[in-house]
């Protein structure tokens, strides 16, 4: 079941989640992403940064279920601590910003994943979702 | 690794395809029919498929990655906004270029700027990163 993205508003906090960082899901991200750096490769290797914060936003736009024409507009990150596949992280996230401008809902939404209690990365996304959006009738 | 100085650039190109937009909407969960069912996406106001932006940030990140190794893994940050839909057909540009060098005690730290460009000039992504090199 999907949040109806209309109702979403500064506060909002998400449930947490575990989740584990597979060797397969590297693979098949860094084939996607044609990412091809050697340390990738190696025995001791650890995930690509950005694959984390991909993960996390994927989880969180399968929770929000955002209807068609909703823009990803802005996104920041910061890698704290590598992560080696097989790793166990909890997802933390929430809404720190709602408004509606110009008949359009601007949504920040920010997140956290932590290996324990160790920061291992954060990243803010604005997700920008047509105004007159009901719950979708396409998955999003 | 040597430090480079405020101007460098780091450059490389991506061919953006519909196989690649599938792909990697599998690798990431996010199967948004505007990114993978050509048949919704023209009905829509974009006309048609677009890749994820952060796709393009992957590219980004990879190219980072490629430039810095661990120091961009270990302690790497991104800031950007995606301004214009790369398109199946797009070719993409991919620049970070140093804007600045702080040295401090334990780490250089570097400022660079990061766009995505499209064969028609169009910026497809903009913003700023930042990655700390430890002194050795």
């Amino acid at each position: 079941m999907t949040l109806d993205p209309a109702t979403l508003s500064a506060g909002h906090q998400f449930p947490r989640h575990s989740f584990s960082v597979t060797g397969e899901e590297v693979r098949q991200y860094l084939e996607a992403v044609g990412d091809q750096w050697p340390g990738y490769a190696q025995l001791d290797a650890v995930a690509p940064p950005l694959f984390l914060i991909a993960k996390g936003l994927g989880m969180l736009l399968a929770a929000i279920g955002l209807p068609p024409g909703s823009v990803h507009g802005s996104q920041e990150c910061e890698f704290v601590h590598p992560v080696r596949p097989g790793t166990e992280l909890v997802l933390e996230a929430g809404v720190t910003r709602a408004a509606t401008r110009q008949g359009q809902r601007f949504v920040t939404v920010e997140m956290a994943a932590r290996e324990d209690d160790m920061l291992v990365c954060r990243g803010r996304a604005l997700l920008i979702i047509p105004g007159d959006a009901r719950r979708p009738d396409r998955s999003s | 690794m040597s430090l480079p100085a405020v101007g460098v650039e780091y450059v490389t190109s991506r061919s953006v395809t519909q196989l690649q937009i599938n792909a990697y909407a599998e690798a990431s969960g996010d199967r948004n029919p505007l990114h993978v069912d050509p048949v919704f996406a023209v009905s829509t106001p974009l006309g048609g498929t677009v890749a994820h932006g952060m796709l393009v940030l992957g590219w980004v990140s990879a190219l980072l990655t490629e430039a810095f190794g661990h120091a961009w893994i270990r302690h790497g940050t991104l800031r950007v906004r995606f301004r214009t839909p790369a398109r199946p057909g797009d070719t993409l540009a991919l620049r970070a270029q140093v804007t600045s060098v702080d040295s401090q005690d334990e780490v250089t730290k570097l400022g660079l700027t990061v766009t995505a460009t499209n064969q028609g000039g169009d910026e497809v992504l903009s913003g700023q990163a930042t990655v700390a090199i430890p002194r050795r």
